[in-house]
């Protein structure tokens, strides 16, 4: 049920941004919801499914290469797989790591952003100082305004849910 | 060993993403995913028009998001787009108001033959929106458009640039059965594949692209349709022109206009201007034209659609009806 809802999420996320194409930058509202998804879920499943919503995204609005199916999900298990080391409960004090945890999401996708806009890059040759001036001058500013805040509002959603059980122990935060 | 194994299996889904992107990467290069583009945009079509469908958009909207003073200099760009088009009717119509009564002298000794197809064809545009494309903006090797079977589009119909119309006066501003239709509108390509909902468009610049077009050559006298010839894409950004025979003059600077749609008479449409020309030894014309439209451009586009007209007599009564009395 969790996965279709998933699924159903991401298949909206897209046609949303292709009936609004002309407002909405490419990947603002996919790559935070995709993001998103693999934190909620921390799971492979999370995983392979957004990462293939990324993949069918190029597929159907294709760029040079496809940088984010590509490495996402590595970025992704890096932060999300669980640690082999059991939590010490007995001190209360908590790691830096761990305080940081609640900005991994925005900071994922910050990462998703940037990968998006080198892979708009012509890169069958040197891109022009031009083309990154503009990419970042213009499209990452205006990618980074809407993803950015959906990003911290799933990471809200998330700690909200945690505190109410609506996730398994297992995918809790801290 | 749960945690291990949940690790492992994170680990091994993304490095199967990763070759798995490879793949489709490799794939897309080798244009192996053109059918699958479609399927997925007819897919993905459902959720998008019933959001377009509750949402009306504005038709700046994408002109608008750019600040106040770029909006300015993309009013100033839509302006100059449009006396370029308007020129460029201009041109097309002189050139064959010339020819005209060039020919209607001639009919004094020859009876002239009007073409029968030529008042039984109805061209109209059916607006779409650019929904993707593929390529670097130098060269574009494929264009998906939100227009499909649903909207009545078949294979191999031109695609034109949305400015302007094809077709913008009716009955009512005097336009009879018969009459000649003319524009400037640029000639993107032509429609390769159609979907349910989505119609891929093959662009002038493919390699696999060919049509009959015309020179349009400006001289002291004017204008003057000159050599037909067969334009022909060559996969990077310029087309080649092929058919010209030794004896025809070309020059740099002439316009290329459409001779027929789909060996039809029918309107002059804009493909591009000639930007070298070279006399081969082996007595044949190398002749190159840059398209006229840019990537940049391409947000909204037309569907030229030709149909017979087959109520003719429905028409003139109508027409004579509104008469003076």
């Amino acid at each position: 049920m969790k996965t279709i809802s998933m699924l159903v999420i991401l298949w909206m996320s897209i046609a949303v941004e292709l009936a609004w194409s002309r407002s909405l930058p490419h990947g603002a509202l996919v790559l935070p919801i995709a993001c998103g998804i693999m934190f909620w879920m921390r799971s492979v499943t999370g995983i392979l499914l957004s990462a293939t919503a990324l993949l069918i995204d190029w597929v159907a609005r294709p760029g040079c290469l496809p940088l984010c199916p590509m490495l996402l999900p590595a970025i992704a298990a890096c932060l999300i797989s669980p640690s082999a080391k059991p939590d010490d409960y007995s001190s209360r004090r908590q790691s830096l790591a761990k305080m940081l945890t609640p900005l991994h999401l925005p900071f994922i996708t910050l990462l998703a952003v940037s990968l998006q806009l080198i892979s708009q890059l012509n890169l069958s040759s040197m891109p022009a100082a031009v083309d990154i001036q503009f990419a970042v001058k213009t499209s990452l500013p205006a990618l980074l305004m809407i993803s950015l805040p959906i990003s911290a509002g799933i990471s809200m959603l998330m700690r909200l849910a945690d505190e109410l059980g609506l996730r398994r122990a297992s995918q809790h935060w801290i | 060993m749960r945690v291990e194994e949940s690790r492992h299996g994170m680990w091994f889904a993304a490095i199967a993403m990763f070759v798995l992107s490879l793949l489709v990467t490799a794939a897309d290069r080798t244009e192996m995913l053109s059918v699958l583009r479609s399927v997925l945009h007819d897919a993905l079509s459902p959720g998008r028009l019933m959001l377009m469908a509750i949402t009306p958009q504005p038709l700046d909207a994408g002109k608008r998001m750019s600040g106040s003073s770029p909006a300015k200099t993309a009013a100033a760009t839509d302006l100059t787009a449009e006396q370029l088009q308007m020129l460029r009717q201009l041109m097309i119509e002189n050139a064959r108001l010339r020819r005209d009564l060039q020919r209607s002298k001639e009919a004094t000794v020859v009876a002239e033959f009007v073409d029968p197809a030529s008042s039984l064809t109805d061209y109209a545009m059916i607006p779409a929106q650019v929904i993707s494309s593929s390529g670097i903006p130098g060269a574009l090797r494929e264009l998906i458009i939100s227009a499909g079977k649903s909207a009545g589009i078949t294979r191999s119909e031109l695609v034109v640039d949305g400015n302007g119309a094809v077709v913008d006066v009716g009955s009512d501003a005097g336009v009879a059965a018969g009459d000649r239709v003319l524009s400037g509108s640029s000639v993107i390509g032509r429609v390769q594949k159609t979907g349910r909902w989505v119609s891929m468009v093959q662009p002038v610049t493919s390699a696999d692209f060919r049509a009959q077009v015309q020179l349009l050559r400006t001289s002291d006298d004017g204008l003057h349709f000159g050599a037909v010839g067969m334009l022909e894409g060559t996969g990077t950004s310029e087309c080649r022109l092929t058919g010209i025979t030794y004896t025809d003059a070309v020059t740099v600077g002439d316009t290329v206009v459409s001779a027929d749609i789909n060996g039809v008479r029918g309107p002059r449409l804009f493909f591009g201007t000639v930007t070298s020309a070279e006399f081969l030894a082996g007595g044949q014309w190398d002749v190159r034209i840059q398209p006229g439209f840019t990537l940049a451009e391409l947000d909204r586009v037309g569907i030229v659609r030709m149909s017979l007209q087959t109520d003719i007599t429905a028409v003139s009564i109508a027409v004579d009806s509104r008469g003076p009395k």
